[in-house]
């Protein structure tokens, strides 16, 4: 389950390196927004401290809230969620360029797409009418 | 005749509307629906694919990915163009996400 050496390498050098600018970026803008480690609180403790808490969040502090029965909330500032979700789904596409490039068919399919003669566009309702026209065939898969 | 015709945002080329047909039915509808999800908003959903592959986006869903690029059309309003669907491949099962996840708990982030 767990993926080649290299990808795990390549995968740890890439977060690494965008955690990295995440950080720089952050404190390029005076800190303000920076990703901290997280203080863990108690329920009790954090509504007693709620409003000090957001302050900390709006200046770009991470809680954790720990209940009971393993409950727990992470509070984070809404634009360091923000930059994170960036950095995290450019470290998805840069994994998933990986992997297109070891399947054939998509890389065919993507060199295809240059050639003029194949640019032949389909709308979204005449690609279901083809579907639709397989489901007609009642299980075999049109080739 | 005096009607407009509802503005398209995803257009499937022909390397696509031939990789969609090669897959099991049930996965041929489950793409449809995603590519709705595509088609409203071809320029954030997914991810953005990186050299050599940058300008094309992907998105996944369980077993299978899809993968289109921008088009600007004449009134200047952006498209996808679908250019491929296509199942996963069995090395694939490890989901990148799964997998992200773990390197990030590693980081004790």
């Amino acid at each position: 389950m767990r993926g080649s050496p290299s990808t795990r390498t390549l995968t740890r050098a890439v977060l690494t390196g965008h955690l990295l600018e995440t950080v720089i970026e952050a404190q390029r803008r005076g800190a303000q927004g920076m990703l901290k480690l997280p203080e863990v609180l108690g329920v009790a403790e954090a509504r007693n401290e709620l409003p000090h808490v957001l302050e900390d969040v709006e200046k770009g502090r991470t809680f954790i809230i720990k209940g009971p029965k393993g409950r727990e909330a992470f509070v984070i500032n809404a634009d360091v969620f923000r930059r994170l979700q960036d950095a995290y789904l450019e470290v998805v596409g840069e994994l998933e360029t990986v992997r297109i490039l070891e399947d054939e068919a998509a890389v065919r399919a993507i060199r295809e797409s240059s050639d003029e003669e194949r640019r032949e566009l389909f709308t979204l309702s005449e690609v279901e009418s083809l579907v639709g026209e397989v489901d007609e065939d009642d299980g075999d898969v049109k080739s | 005749m005096g009607t407009s015709s509802p503005k398209r945002r995803l257009f499937v080329n022909r390397a696509g509307v031939e990789s969609l047909l090669e897959l099991p039915k049930n996965i041929q509808r489950q793409a449809l629906r995603k590519m709705g999800t595509v088609e409203a908003a071809p320029e954030s959903a997914g991810y953005p694919l990186r050299k050599p592959l940058q300008g094309f986006r992907g998105i996944h869903s369980g077993r299978y990915r899809i993968i289109w690029r921008l088009l600007t059309l004449e009134e200047g309003e952006v498209a996808a163009e679908v250019v491929y669907v296509g199942i996963r491949s069995e090395g694939d099962q490890r989901d990148a996400y799964a997998e992200l996840q773990k390197h990030f708990n590693a980081l004790d982030l």
